[in-house]
């Protein structure tokens, strides 16, 4: 029999009580130290000292002086009281943060707990296959799908298709499907009373936020109950030497884009050495799947870490390509050209637009697919050639049209004209759709295009960057590893 | 019954609905359950009068409230500052966008503060390229004073809180002891910014098909602009100055990434990776196989 304890001596708040007595007795000490400063430093103007100056003046000079500076000199009685003071002001300081983080947390759960089903969203994401045999051995799904386990398992799609329906409109099922911990955090779904539920948890439960110290409460606590993501940390980044092709164009740089898309790519880069000296080609893939996880089964999909904060992803994912980059000993003089599909290369252009790191290195191209850049102010110096789909919504996402300037040149591409292919085999004429247009293989075949046209800018282009295609070349993967949950 | 219809209004097409016709245009459009699955705020009130005959209803405004059906990308807005807060839920299908927005009146209460929603609701319709700034038209301005005035700081969080309510009742005693516990000669201006005059904040999340976790992101609003607070690894807290243009950038690079994997969920398994680079030219010279 396991049995459940809390509160009492060996609780929380017994050991805050324990730290404020602490904190007390330093301050008390502190004060009593104080106090003997003060009899230390009398004894310089105590009246026998006084008097005994007359007759030996040099060696009550030497006891005045060595009083003073035992009472108040840099190693004296008094520093060191107010060390202990200050000690025991910080002290209580800490404590009442913990003491304050932990009623937020006791007044966010509380209200969930009130919550019936502690729906905290996850109404759009879908499921895999998997999510049958859940189906199957689950009889409340069973019944909220009308189907009885048999019809499932005839008709599989017909479920799983019942199934989204279901979670679209009761995200709540997703902790019956996840086996997730009641208050798991899995989204957004705002049924709770009063307002929506991230919100209310960053702000430790009092929407809108009134003060800094609900704000802190509310990230800590929300780090504490479904594994924020944290900003920053410990990484690895994994030479996986001599894997990797090595692109010779346009077409070729989105043909690597697309292996790295490969589920055994997943999470990988890819640097290129060409020539000697060497130029360089960093190919960035896009995206969630590359992204890495911080949850404890190292899938991109654990539900446990759900939560990510955008900016603590961003600067991660920099780091981590950065650090690829010194592996690979690309030198600050070296040319560099980075590659991106989609988010891969809104990194790109981030990257070289943050004066910090193009200290480090020498950027000196940049080539996206399907990406919206044209909200980054890329340096002059920088040569952009950006490919976009007319019918991929991707790069039509930032509203603005690529800047019109020398050094950078926008391919806008018709996919239905030819360029790709329906991967329908029974229509292979038919227009593609917005997600097939996104697609970096369809990408690649207008690359192929580029890599054969002769307008005066791609020609041009191409000659500006012919270092980076010519010559004996080599290329390592690098895995980008998951931090270290602290 | 007048027709309801989205107008262009303010650089897009919307409709500004009382209560009354939010509910008609609501029970009109919706099926009973996608109404009660609206999120609290933006479900009519219960005090709504029902329509007596069905509502006249404009195609484009019925396609936008039920635009939710077939997102691929979800975006929740809440802003606050002052007397005024904002709630907003935002969908593409990477064709199509639509809004949906409420206003609040905030007032302190206690020492929190209490909302009281606004009656009526705004539905627009925008393109995909415009998603972006539909999100920015709710982010209430700030100031944006220069990165070298107002600058970034981290702190532990065991001092956060202890630290700031030692600001906030003019304990100089404390204060002094924790600037120098932290090596600083007094309380960064970033910190004791948002702890004097915070009056707002600012959380952005986003979740999408194809992923099952949620991007957020949550700013606080005070004298010294926006700023955010992130925590690290290590049990501090980043208090970071932050700037419209930042959350353009973060933002349209999560809006990136979301509507790439949920097109790219849709699209599997239709479009699979390419295989490995042809070498219908000649390979290259490499150094191992892909």
């Amino acid at each position: 029999m396991t049995i459940e304890v809390s509160g009492g001596a060996g609780g929380v708040g017994a050991f805050y009580q324990d730290l404020r007595a602490f904190a007390g007795v330093l301050d008390e000490i502190g004060d009593d130290v104080r106090s003997r400063s003060d009899d230390v430093g009398g004894v310089a103007i105590d009246s026998a000292v006084l008097a005994a100056a007359l007759l030996c003046p040099l060696e009550v000079a030497a006891v005045e002086a060595a009083a003073v500076s035992a009472a108040v000199g840099p190693s004296g009685l008094l520093p060191v009281s107010v060390t202990l003071e200050g000690s025991a002001l910080v002290l209580q300081a800490t404590v009442e943060s913990y003491e304050f983080i932990d009623e937020a947390q006791k007044v966010v759960l509380d209200r969930l707990n009130a919550v019936q089903g502690y729906l905290l969203g996850a109404a759009l994401p879908f499921l895999a296959a998997g999510g049958i045999a859940l189906v199957v051995s689950n009889p409340a799904l069973l019944a909220l799908l009308g189907m009885t386990a048999a019809q499932v398992a005839q008709n599989p799609e017909a479920a799983l298709a019942a199934l989204r329906t279901a979670i679209y409109e009761n995200p709540w099922l997703m902790e019956e499907l996840t086996e997730s911990a009641p208050w798991l955090v899995q989204g957004l779904s705002s049924t709770l009373t009063g307002g929506p539920v991230l919100p209310f948890l960053l702000s430790g439960g009092r929407w809108p936020t009134a003060s800094y110290e609900d704000s802190v409460g509310g990230l800590v606590n929300l780090g504490n109950l479904g594994g924020l993501f944290v900003d920053g940390g410990e990484f690895g980044v994994e030479r996986l030497e001599g894997q990797g092709a090595a692109p010779d164009g346009v077409s070729d740089i989105f043909r690597v884009q697309s292996t790295l898309y490969a589920e055994e790519s997943e999470g990988q880069i890819q640097i290129t050495a060409v020539g000697n000296p060497p130029s360089y080609i960093v190919t960035i893939p896009g995206t969630q799947e590359w992204s890495p996880d911080r949850g404890a089964s190292g899938s991109p999909m654990d539900l446990t870490s759900n939560v990510q904060l955008m900016a603590g992803r961003e600067t991660l994912l920099q780091a981590q390509v950065e650090e690829a980059m010194r592996q690979a000993g690309i030198p600050a003089d070296a040319p560099v050209m980075l590659t991106g599909h989609s988010q891969g290369g809104i990194l790109c252009a981030t990257m070289a637009t943050d004066s910090d790191f193009m200290s480090r290195y020498n950027v000196t191209s940049i080539v996206t697919g399907g990406s919206p850049i044209a909200r980054f102010d890329i340096p002059d110096s920088v040569s952009v050639l950006a490919v976009e789909h007319d019918q991929d919504p991707v790069p039509m996402l930032e509203g603005r049209e690529n800047p019109d300037r020398a050094n950078w040149v926008t391919v806008e591409a018709d996919a239905t004209a030819g360029i790709g292919r329906n991967p329908d085999p029974e229509h292979p004429d038919a227009p593609l759709s917005p997600e097939q247009a996104h697609g970096v293989s369809v990408y690649a075949d207008t690359g192929r295009a580029i890599d054969s046209s002769q307008d005066p800018s791609l020609v041009a282009w191409r000659e500006q960057n012919a270092h980076f295609f010519s010559g004996d070349t080599s290329s390592d993967r690098y895995q980008l590893n998951a931090p270290a949950h602290p | 019954m007048t027709a309801l219809t989205l107008d262009a209004v303010d650089g897009g097409l919307r409709a500004r609905l009382t209560e009354d016709e939010w509910a008609s245009v609501a029970t009109a459009a919706l099926a009973a359950d996608e109404v009660s699955a609206l999120p609290d705020w933006a479900r009519p009130a219960a005090g709504a009068q029902e329509p007596t005959e069905p509502a006249e209803l404009d195609e484009a405004l019925a396609g936008a409230v039920r635009l939710r059906r077939t997102a691929l990308v979800e975006v929740e807005v809440a802003a606050s500052v002052g007397a005024r807060a904002v709630m907003a839920h935002l969908w593409t299908d990477g064709r199509v966008g639509a809004a949906l927005v409420r206003g609040f009146d905030v007032r302190a209460q206690g020492d929190a503060r209490a909302t009281r929603r606004r009656p009526g609701v705004e539905v627009s319709a925008f393109t995909t390229s415009t998603l972006l700034d539909e999100v920015l038209r709710l982010v209430p301005p700030a100031a944006e004073p220069g990165r070298d005035e107002v600058a970034e700081v981290t702190l532990p969080v065991e001092l956060t809180i202890g630290f700031a309510s030692a600001l906030r009742r003019g304990d100089t005693r404390t204060v002094a002891a924790i600037c120098a516990d932290l090596g600083i000669e007094q309380p960064p201006a970033v910190f004791e910014s948002v702890v004097r005059t915070l009056d707002g904040s600012l959380v952005v999340s986003v979740r999408s098909r194809g992923s099952a976790d949620v991007s957020a992101l949550s700013w606080l609003h005070c004298d010294a602009g926006w700023v955010e607070l992130l925590p690290t690894a290590d049990e501090r807290v980043r208090h970071v100055p932050r700037r419209r243009a930042d959350l353009e950038r973060l933002l349209l690079s999560d809006l990136t990434g979301r509507l790439d994997t949920a097109l790219r969920a849709v699209a599997r398994p239709a479009e699979e990776p390419h295989d490995e680079p042809h070498d219908d030219d000649g390979h290259r010279p490499t150094g191992g196989d892909l």
